[in-house]
């Protein structure tokens, strides 16, 4: 669960970037996070994974208070959320397989456990034939999807996917968020999607924020293909 | 951490070395080179000294005995040279002997004759020196005996290779403390170009959960079999660039410079600590400049 109560940040440079922001996402909900360049999107995000520290109210998730967040338990900390980027950020160097299993290495499974949920989740995003490719060999999409099994892995109650889509096309976009929705049905993981692709929420519906000039603008729900689900 | 991911961490380590072959190798030179630089400044310094020693050596106090002393006066006098630290070797010379020697430079000639009848010759103690700076001392104990009738000692030579072994620690000293230095900061700016480009990864690292003795680990690894590799290359490098040096050295110049450079110090009397000296040097330097370099980039 994710709970912000009045949060304002300010960058070092004196830039008011969030102004008494409160939002609450519910456990297992799905929210698209939206706004324009500059909005504060960014912002609200590296509060939520802990780069930044709020300059005043309260952010708790997952039943940590992260203004109380000392430097150590930060890993541990994000070990209970996926971050997925629009930009993948996958380790080139390593396989499909290693770059999902790193995730398990973090937090100490062993190999008989690694071996037996890599494939599992790879299964989930139609992946498991291309374990031994490298990222340099696939499409962007499948690129995303094993961004997605790797932000799976390890079982996070929470899944942030920041642009997740900002690479990719209309098509594989639909096929990207549709995943989503049906990881959040299916595994009853939380889900916040930022993305500033009007259409693509407007064809799935949901639950909506909207970002302006560091407030939030609007929060409601809006009709679509998944309204209701 | 537990012992699986420790060792997966350890071969990631490793498997990161060839994973970046250009950088890996970039490391391995810039580290070779200055542990090279190193190496050859220590067995320069060493041999300098050497040699300096050895013409050192070549000098000696001679400390000639008045007519008529007492062969116990004699004793006691040589037996005060040998306790003295200084003091290498002390060989007595009696007034025969000194004649015999005479006599075997010279040929048995006339005037030799009446020498042997007369021997006006007189008895010595040839003083070897250990530590020339320390001439002075010997000079002034011999002056204080009632015994002795005159002293030679070299001491312009005593004073001059006192201040070449002065200035040749100094010199060794400084040349291997800048080289050490110089290397430290090349070494760390290549790795930091190395974690620099890697600096991405790191990021992904930290962003799923990483601790950071988690992402410092591999690099680590990474850093010692790089100053591991290096410290074998440099190793042979300075033994086959000796030996050749050597060689040349000793092989074809004249008789005079041929017997000095017979005292070069042969390379296994220092090569083990040269060894030591290379893989914790190299291994210390890889994993410190990994640490340092890393350092900025963990703060995601």
């Amino acid at each position: 669960m994710i709970d912000m109560k009045n949060v304002c940040f300010d960058y070092d440079n004196g830039t008011h970037a969030l102004h008494h922001i409160s939002l609450k996402v519910e456990d297992g909900e799905f929210l698209f996070l939206v706004g324009q360049s500059g909005a504060g999107k960014s912002s609200l995000l590296k509060l939520i994974t802990c780069e930044n520290v709020a300059t005043s109210g309260s952010v708790f998730i997952n039943g940590y208070n992260l203004g109380k967040l000392r430097k150590f338990e930060v890993p541990y900390f994000r070990r209970t959320m996926g971050m997925i980027f629009q930009d993948f950020r996958l380790i080139q160097n390593m396989t499909v397989f290693d770059n999902v299993a790193f995730v398990l290495r973090v937090t100490n499974h062993s190999n008989k456990y690694i071996k037996a949920r890599v494939p599992y989740v790879l299964d989930l995003v139609n992946l498991r034939d291309e374990a031994n490719k490298y990222p340099h060999e696939m499409s962007g999409g499948e690129q995303q999807r094993v961004a997605i099994a790797r932000a799976l892995a390890s079982g996070p109650p929470i899944l942030i996917a920041d642009e997740p889509t900002g690479n990719l096309d209309p098509a594989l976009s639909l096929q990207i968020v549709e995943l989503l929705f049906d990881i959040n049905r299916y595994c009853g993981t939380t889900i916040m999607l930022v993305t500033h692709e009007h259409e693509l929420v407007r064809h799935f519906g949901g639950r909506v924020v909207s970002i302006e000039n560091g407030q939030i603008a609007f929060d409601e729900v809006i009709g679509g293909q998944n309204e209701g689900k | 951490m537990k012992g699986s991911s420790i060792k997966y961490l350890i071969s990631e380590g490793f498997r990161n070395v060839s994973n970046n072959k250009l950088m890996s190798l970039a490391s391995i030179g810039v580290l070779t080179a200055c542990l090279l630089m190193v190496g050859f400044a220590v067995l320069l310094t060493e041999n300098m000294n050497s040699i300096v020693g050895y013409v050192g050596e070549q000098s000696t106090v001679a400390v000639f005995i008045k007519d008529g002393s007492s062969q116990d006066d004699v004793d006691n006098l040589i037996e005060l040279f040998n306790s003295n630290f200084s003091v290498k070797n002390v060989n007595y010379i009696s007034k025969e002997q000194a004649y015999i020697n005479y006599a075997s430079q010279l040929g048995n000639d006339a005037a030799i004759k009446t020498l042997e009848e007369d021997n006006i010759l007189p008895a010595s103690i040839n003083i070897y020196i250990k530590d020339m700076s320390r001439i002075d001392d010997i000079v002034s104990v011999a002056n204080d005996s009632s015994i002795v009738e005159s002293v030679t000692a070299p001491t312009n030579i005593a004073n001059t290779i006192k201040d070449l072994n002065s200035a040749i620690g100094w010199f060794g000293f400084s040349i291997v403390i800048s080289l050490i230095l110089v290397s430290l900061i090349i070494i760390s700016n290549t790795i930091r170009a190395t974690v620099f480009a890697r600096r991405r990864e790191i990021g992904i690292m930290k962003q799923v959960g990483a601790t950071n003795n988690f992402v410092r680990l591999p690099f680590l690894i990474e850093g010692m079999v790089i100053g591991l590799i290096s410290a074998i290359c440099a190793f042979i490098l300075t033994f086959v660039g000796y030996e050749a040096v050597v060689k040349i050295l000793t092989g074809n110049t004249s008789l005079f410079l041929k017997s000095m450079f017979t005292s070069l110090v042969p390379f296994w009397n220092i090569g083990w600590i040269l060894a030591v000296g290379f893989l914790f040097g190299g291994i210390l330097a890889g994993a410190i400049g990994s640490l340092i370099s890393l350092r900025k980039h963990l703060s995601v």
